[in-house]
């Protein structure tokens, strides 16, 4: 008997030695190159932030979606869905109104009931379409090392004196498909001031941050909630699908802070194929 | 795997059992639906678009095992379609998602399939579940219990744990490893069985493993906690004291920090017939242990930081539950249990049961690790922290007295006073919001009219500027022993600093208890609120309609 | 597999109905009030009635249905001879509580711990309290769910019967 207690201490002290990583400094990568924007397709990603200026929480994964966006630059593209309990207007300093009917829609339809909640490429990853903030990065990482299967280009003209805006957008994919995809097109305004709650001491104030700027928000779906398909048929590889819009930019938004984003996606299981992300004065 | 492990077991015991396995055998079970019809409710905020259209939401499990001398198995089909108000989405589906078979002999236990398991108190393993919470983490893997001498017990487990409906595949969660020794002294040493003192050492340690794919941060792929008990008892005293260590394991929950953590549990108590006293301590500092570092709900928990005030049962008493704060806490927790005898002036025929319950939790003290980082930042070794020092700041407090008294065979009563500080920004993350204050009140009165027939009444009262501010509620309850229940029951939240939600949350209940059998129907207003069993909570909304309850067992 | 298992029981319902009950007590490793391992098997009291109760310190009916058995403990025990159990399934929030609490309320009966609810589940424990009735040979007679005034009367009425004394 006594030599089966030892075996088993012995067994013991194997897992848990071997079983253990310490971790020494430095434990933050840092950026590495991201490679040229020479060839021709570069596959980007989209990580949607579903948050709101109540949300104690948000600062601290809207910090990491920056990081994030210091690490893969232009590969990482941010989009801030204000919607649900803590985007709702409250009293003054929680006055501002960030929620729009296409965020809220979406919303709904994806089942966001916690914030922060992301969706990167509105992919399932083998698992769940909506995660917290801890499972961003990874799915990030894996999601930008796969091939470009087709390639959207932007381009945008504005008015300043009517603040006309003019958006161009060519849809082109690598191979043919019967699939039914689908182009969303949106407006974003970056760094709107306001308050923010926070309970992260290294991100900012604590309870609220009251010069808070608002990051990569979500401000119009200009094709609708859900966009429209790419052409009537089915995709020809190669072919360039062309969609023009034109919008008047809201008094309120500081057009030196908005851009477009658009985004292919696939009606099936509205994963994204790709997406662009263009500043709408370049 | 788990299929191939199952056919061999059956085979084998087919094999050695052709004839036994049917008139020897026993097949027991239990069976449990909870289903609730909402309805729309505007007065307490309910319309046709909170509903949604899930206008049914049914919750259902049932067990079955069979046994056969050592050998026994069983599974569990659940069904959550669609799941009860306030329960998490990703509970909904249906399925067997515990399954398991065993052989067990004084010598040696083995399961295969799901089980449960824990590690002295749980501060570095424990898997549970709590099917009112919709909470449950079982291991599916495999666990070995060997019993190699009298009071010797070692216990060795490893799987994955369970995460809702989700298969575990590909890595997307992490595995956990345990090992867990128990020695107690007085059986294994020869002339200690009946020694004044009492000794019990146990021991432990964890490990999990998930993959590092994270591109910004240099993660540990294997983490592992260990923990160390004992357990003294002499006479009427008793000791019992764990540390729980973990090493770095930045993780969503404590902001991918990398400094190591800590847990400590101790209790003293004393107790003699008619009197009890118990004093406990706790700490906990970033002790936060998951077999996925990514998640941040309620769910693949691969330890449990018991919260340790005491758990109320009368509705506004429990209206503001503590919930453990992982990464870190400092609290305490005294209590009394007095029996004022038999005959004397205050103890009357019966004699008086007064219990005096304290309780208080604080946060711990953070010191930035140098003077360019702030506190808790990602990436860094987070904080410092002086393991005796507590911080100003109160999570919780909580001082109650309770009076149990049987006047005569017909009337008795118990009468509560409880004085509540809760930091509602921290605990359920209203931030900014104001720390609830309380005086609660309440009165239990029970009549017997016969040896059958009783009634009870039970009136409360909860008193806060804070919040939702006053509540009043009153309930009477009519029991036809052992069978029948009848409730009905007001909450009324006179006090609302909005004058329009000043609601009165009224229930009629009515129920039918045969045996190990009980249906129980209730119509009528559910208050929101938080149910915490444990260290978990869940937030159940206000919600109107018809709730039916049926359980059996076999 | 699922179906594999369904259709076993299935199949073993449909040989013997008779064995669809819980009649002997499973044997699970629980813990005794000073820490010690007790094995259910032990659970016995020399060929007389046993009754098994599950409670728990944030179980309010439980600790009546507990407190009415103990006022009438003495009386029973010199009647019938009848043993009474009372297994906690507080968990680690609260097991340091349950001994000064079951002295601090007086019960002479015997308290286990069932810390992580083994115990329960092996008996199929739903909802608590949930009292079994043994008989002299080990095997359970009767159970009940919930508690209401004066039930204990009628469970009485029941060790009675089974104790052969009427």
């Amino acid at each position: 008997m006594k030599k089966y207690t030892l075996l088993l201490i012995a067994l013991l002290a194997f897992i848990f030695i071997s079983g253990c990583d310490k971790i020494d400094p430095p434990y933050v990568n840092t950026p590495g190159d991201n490679g040229g924007g020479e060839e021709e397709l570069v596959q980007k990603v989209l990580l949607e932030d579903y948050t709101g200026h109540t949300c104690v929480n948000c600062p601290a994964a809207a910090k990491l979606a920056g990081d994030l966006k210091q690490l893969y630059g232009e590969k990482l593209i941010i989009m801030a869905v204000h919607a649900g309990y803590f985007a709702e207007v409250e009293s003054p300093p929680f006055d501002l109104d960030l929620r729009t009917q296409t965020g809220n829609s979406w919303n709904a339809d994806f089942g966001v009931i916690s914030y922060p909640s992301g969706m990167i490429n509105r992919g399932f990853f083998g698992d769940r379409r909506v995660v917290g903030k801890g499972d961003w990065a990874p799915r990030v990482a894996t999601a930008v090392g796969i091939d470009p299967k087709a390639g959207i280009e932007i381009e945008t003209t504005y008015n300043e004196s009517d603040r006309k805006l003019e958006i161009k957008i060519d849809s082109r994919f690598l191979e043919n498909t019967n699939e039914n995809y689908f182009l969303q097109v949106c407006l974003l305004e970056d760094s709107i001031p306001g308050a923010q709650r926070n309970n992260d001491a290294s991100v900012g104030d604590t309870p609220t941050i009251t010069d808070y700027f608002h990051r990569h928000v979500l401000r119009k779906g200009v094709n609708g909630n859900y966009g429209e398909a790419v052409t009537a048929g089915a995709i020809v590889a190669n072919e360039n699908y062309t969609h023009e819009y034109s919008l008047n930019l809201n008094a309120d938004y500081k057009a030196k802070h908005c851009s477009v984003i658009a985004f292919l996606y696939r009606t099936s299981d509205n994963e994204i194929l790709q997406v662009e992300e263009r500043h709408i004065l370049e | 795997m788990r299929k191939v492990f199952s056919i061999v077991f059956l085979l084998s015991f087919f094999y050695s059992y052709s004839q036994d396995f049917i008139e020897k055998a026993q097949v027991n079970g239990s069976f449990q639906l909870d289903g609730q019809y909402y309805h729309a409710d505007n007065a307490i905020g309910i319309n046709d678009s909170t509903i949604d259209g899930r206008k049914l939401g049914l919750n259902g499990f049932g067990n079955i095992s069979y046994t056969l001398g050592k050998f026994s198995a069983g599974v569990r089909y659940e069904a959550f379609l669609t799941p009860i108000a306030g329960f998490d989405p990703l509970q909904q589906g249906n399925g067997v998602p515990y399954m398991w078979a065993s052989y067990q002999s004084d010598f040696i236990g083995v399961t295969v399939g799901n089980f449960y398991e824990q590690f002295g108190n749980g501060l570095i393993l424990r898997t549970y579940e709590e099917w009112t919470l919709g909470y449950d983490n079982s291991l599916n893997g495999m666990k070995l219990v060997i019993r190699p001498a009298t009071g010797i017990t070692v216990k060795a487990v490893y799987g994955s744990q369970r995460y809702y409906w989700q298969k575990f595949e590909n890595g997307n969660r992490g595995i956990v490893r345990g090992l867990d020794a128990e020695i107690d002294l007085n059986s294994t040493i020869k002339g200690w069985e009946s020694a004044p003192i009492r000794v019990i050492f146990g021991a432990s340690g964890v490990s999990k493993y998930q993959k590092d794919s994270d591109p910004l941060f240099n993660l540990p792929e294997n983490v592992s906690a260990f923990a160390g008990r004992m357990n003294l008892s002499a006479g009427k005293f008793n000791f019992a004291t764990e540390y729980a260590n973990k090493i770095n394991d930045p993780s969503a929950i404590n902001n991918f920090i990398y400094k190591e953590g800590q847990a400590v549990l101790s209790s003293l108590s004393f107790s003699q017939p008619g009197l009890g006293v118990v004093l406990q301590l706790k700490r906990v500092d970033n002790m936060s242990f998951k077999s996925d570092r990514g998640v941040d709900g309620n769910a693949l928990d691969i330890n449990f930081l018991p919260p340790i005030n005491r758990t109320h049962s009368y509705s506004l008493a429990a209206r503001y539950p503590y919930a453990t704060q992982p990464n870190g806490e400092m609290g305490m927790q005294f209590q009394l249990n007095y029996k004022i005898p038999k005959g004397s002036k205050l103890g009357g025929k019966y004699g008086t049961g007064v219990a005096v319950n304290f309780s208080q939790v604080n946060d711990i003290v953070r010191n930035p690790i140098n003077d360019t980082t702030p506190v808790n930042s990602q990436g860094t070794l987070g904080y410092e922290s002086d393991f005796f020092k507590v911080s100003d700041h109160i999570f919780f407090r909580d001082l109650n007295i309770e009076i149990n008294k049987k006047f005569s065979r017909k009337w008795k009563a118990v009468v509560q006073y409880m004085n509540l500080y809760y930091d509602i920004a921290t605990i359920e993350g209203h931030a900014g919001e104001e720390p609830v204050k309380a005086n609660i009140g309440l009165v239990d009165v029970t009549y017997n009219i016969s040896n059958r027939n009783s009634l009870r009444l039970e009136l409360q009262g909860l008193f806060t500027e804070q919040d939702d501010g006053d509540w009043a509620a009153a309930m009477l309850e009519y029991t036809i022993a052992p069978t029948w229940f009848f409730t009905i029951a007001d909450q009324y939240n006179y006090g609302h600093p909005d004058k329009s939600q000043q609601n009165h949350y009224y229930a009629f209940s009515l129920g039918y208890v045969k045996q190990a059998s009980r249906i129980a129907l209730t119509y009528g207003r559910q208050s929101e609120g938080v149910i915490c069993i444990g260290g978990v909570c869940r937030q159940v909304p206000a919600s109107s309609g018809l709730t039916i309850s049926l359980s059996t067992s076999f | 597999m699922k179906a594999v298992l369904f259709s076993f029981f299935f199949v073993l319902l449909l040989l013997n109905p008779g064995l669809f009950a819980q009649t002997d007590i499973p044997q699970v490793v629980i813990k005794t009030l000073d820490g010690k391992q007790f094995n259910t098997a032990e659970i016995d009291n020399d060929g007389k009635a046993i009754i098994l109760s599950f409670w728990a310190l944030w179980c309010k009916p439980c600790q009546k249905e507990l407190d009415a058995f103990n006022e009438n403990y003495q009386d029973w025990h010199d009647e019938t001879g009848v043993k009474i159990y009372a297994v906690s399934i507080d968990d680690s929030r609260s097991t340091a509580r349950v001994m000064p609490m079951v002295n601090g309320k007086g019960w002479e009966f015997e308290v286990l711990l069932d810390p992580n609810g083994d115990f329960k589940r092996a008996m199929n424990v739903n909802m608590i309290p949930h009292t079994f009735l043994i008989d002299g040979d080990g095997k359970i007679v009767e159970q009940h769910t919930s508690y209401f005034e004066g039930a204990e009367y009628e469970l009485y009425e029941k060790v009675k019967k089974i104790s052969g004394i009427e």
